[in-house]
């Protein structure tokens, strides 16, 4: 087995885009959930929402590539405000049944044969993306290849990775400031218990609305980059899928933590490429052993992985329920 | 010194109200209403001289059944006012009727003249009425401090956009000092920076209540505020609810211990299947029939409300000659 060439695959995956995107939509969960206590199952519609807003800005209205962010943005608050004024007065899991349905509703909805000249339809949208790389901030050589030690990268990648981590940090950190803040001790107590808050005077309703549409446009800005970095926006890759692994890195880093989103998010993304390159590099022997036995071939290698994935979320919700970041005593005084 | 004595005075007993202070014990003696009720009739719905809160015609129905039907109610200012009852009285329901946490299916409540019926349970804060759970609400994950400072009103940082500015940090500070000098006050110090969750029942009836304070309130209105409590705690809440007197709040409060209701409430009103059935001072509502039927016909084959019991018993020995009831055991 080539180790070198694994540990390389993995340590690249840890800093990878994929990372930051889910790290950042988890970001925009645990503002929900976490602090909030809102049960969003539709994290991935708010994540189609911000895309689809830039995608058809700049490649249907030809508008400016930053109009396009703008809408995005402004897409995934109008996504809130219709999932939340409805539903966030009534008990939490409205908004939970909710969420995962005008999730599928998007998805369904932008590739509907009706909308193709809009969205593309099932074939989504090609070309949108070179603004973000031709633009005169980007230092990088976009078709050049640049070393670091082991790791190469083309600079069209180190680009996005740069805006990427410049943004989740920075986005983590403003999450943090408002959750240190008044305004984010009224939220948690909300979590706690939204009668005792309004009893105090907090306006629950308006906070939990706020939040939602805090966490959605977080989630947005996570679609944008999605799709910016794979330079284009397919449909269908906007499934529930997204939304439950975005559960799991939040479950796995531990909810309402600040950091939690990003550790979690890298853990995961980890696991799965190194599953992934260990499982495709094993030598003949045991290679055969599995084919044999459970059928491991090249062909479902990605479909072994995400089962291994799942069986290390099993245990750790056996074992370590509060995340990496939680504490198991506050888990306990759960006692809503 | 604290806001809280800038606090809610009513102008009859402007002369003592406030005179507790925030950190001094107070005493028994202290009662600055003593003497309002003088004049007030013992019959349900009867005036006061200086009304604080009025219900009037407040009615609430669940499906076929009358849970609140109140003619009238005035909660006279500055006094501790019991509301009590068999359970199912609708004591609670009326509670959340009169807090805005319930809508009432006709009637009007008024605080200090103002018309609040229909107003948002939040904004009932601001206008100086403050309620606590049945259920004790401590929020669990947060910290005891953090639990005091969400009590303050008019927070700017607590609107979002300001979250992010520097612009709220002189009122933090205000308000944890201020915090900091209740959770002193009803001895929790020691919990300040503990996740409330971790303490005990009543810890948890204390940080409620000292919570409710932070919102510097007029009227203030404990729903069970000793259910729970272990004996020696009941006294230290005792002395807090009398303190809260001692400083010009009004302070409502339901409960079912006849002992706590006859020691601090200087007015009581009953409630029984959803209507007020009496009123008067706690020496009156000992000695009425219609009290003691209400009672009766709702747990003579229970051991509720045992503090009641006994007096009840008195009577009931009194009319039959010594018999005892029987509570749990057969009658032979």
């Amino acid at each position: 087995m080539d180790w070198g060439f694994i540990l390389e695959r993995t340590f690249s995956t840890m800093f990878g885009v994929e990372v930051v995107v889910f790290a950042l939509a988890a970001v925009g969960l645990n503002v929900q959930f976490g602090y909030a206590g809102l049960l969003n199952f539709g994290q991935v519609g708010f994540m189609a929402a911000g895309a689809y807003g830039l995608g058809v800005s700049i490649n249907y209205f030809q508008w400016n590539f930053l109009v396009g962010v703008a809408f995005g943005l402004v897409y995934s608050v109008v996504l809130a405000l219709i999932l939340g004024v409805p539903t966030l007065r009534l008990r939490a899991d409205y908004l939970a049944i909710v969420t995962i349905a005008a999730s599928e509703t998007i998805r369904l909805f932008v590739r509907w044969r009706r909308m193709q000249e809009i969205t593309g339809g099932s074939e989504g949208i090609g070309e949108f993306s070179d603004p973000f790389y031709d633009t005169a901030l980007n230092p990088f050589n976009v078709g050049q290849r640049y070393d670091f030690g082991p790791f190469s990268y083309v600079g069209r990648d180190l680009w996005i990775l740069l805006v990427g981590w410049i943004l989740l940090i920075s986005i983590v950190l403003v999450v943090k400031r408002l959750m240190g803040s008044p305004w984010g001790r009224a939220l948690k107590a909300i979590r706690e218990d939204e009668d005792a808050a309004r009893a105090l005077g907090k306006n629950a309703y308006v906070y939990k609305l706020q939040a939602l549409a805090l966490g959605g446009v977080i989630g947005g800005l996570a679609g944008m980059l999605q799709v910016v970095q794979k330079g284009s926006i397919q449909p269908d890759t906007f499934n529930p899928v997204i939304t439950f692994t975005i559960w799991a890195i939040l479950i796995l880093g531990g909810p309402g933590r600040t950091w939690s989103p990003i550790i979690g998010s890298m853990i995961y993304w980890t696991a799965v490429s190194f599953l992934e390159n260990v499982l495709r590099g094993l030598p003949e022997g045991p290679a055969d052993t599995l084919e044999s036995t459970i059928g491991l071939s090249d062909f479902n290698v990605s479909q072994v992985r995400f089962i291994l994935v799942g069986l290390g979320l099993l245990l750790l919700a056996r074992y370590r329920p509060q995340g990496i970041f939680g504490s198991r005593e506050e888990m306990a005084l759960d006692d809503r | 010194m604290t806001a809280d004595d800038g606090g809610p005075t009513g102008p009859d007993f402007g002369r003592t109200a406030g005179g507790g202070g925030a950190a001094n014990a107070v005493h028994e003696h202290d009662n600055p209403v003593a003497g309002a009720f003088a004049e007030v009739a013992p019959e349900p719905g009867s005036a006061k001289p200086d009304p604080i809160l009025i219900a009037d015609g407040v009615t609430k129905r669940f499906g076929g059944l009358v849970a609140v039907d109140v003619d009238h109610l005035e909660i006279q200012r500055g006094a501790i006012t019991a509301l009590i009852g068999p359970n199912g009285a609708g004591k609670t329901t009326f509670f959340n009727l009169l807090t805005s946490f319930d809508k009432p299916n006709t009637g009007r409540v008024s605080l200090d003249g103002a018309d609040i019926s229909g107003v948002a349970s939040y904004k009932l804060a601001k206008r100086g009425m403050v309620r606590t759970f049945q259920l004790t609400k401590a929020l669990s994950r947060m910290t005891v401090i953090d639990n005091m400072k969400l009590g303050a009103t008019g927070q700017v940082g607590e609107r979002f956009l300001n979250a992010l500015l520097p612009i709220w940090g002189r009122q933090e500070v205000e308000v944890e000092l201020r915090a900091d000098a209740l959770l002193d006050r009803f001895n929790l110090t020691h919990m300040r920076d503990e996740f409330a969750g971790t303490m005990s029942g009543g810890q948890r009836k204390l940080v409620e209540m000292a919570r409710a304070l932070m919102t510097e309130p007029k009227l203030v209105m404990l729903d069970e505020p000793m259910a729970g409590v272990n004996p020696a705690l009941t006294q230290s809440l005792l002395g807090h609810v009398k303190g809260l007197r001692a400083e010009g709040r009004t302070v409502i409060f339901v409960e079912h211990d006849m002992d706590v209701v006859r020691d601090i409430s200087d007015w009581v009103v009953v409630m029984a299947e959803g209507q007020i059935i009496a009123e008067g001072t706690p020496d009156d509502i000992g000695a009425n029939q219609d009290v003691i039927d209400a009672y009766l016909g709702s747990h003579t084959d229970h051991d509720f409300f045992d503090d009641l019991e006994e007096e009840v018993d008195q009577e009931v020995d009194a009319a039959a000659g010594g018999a005892e009831i029987p509570h749990d055991e057969e009658p032979s």
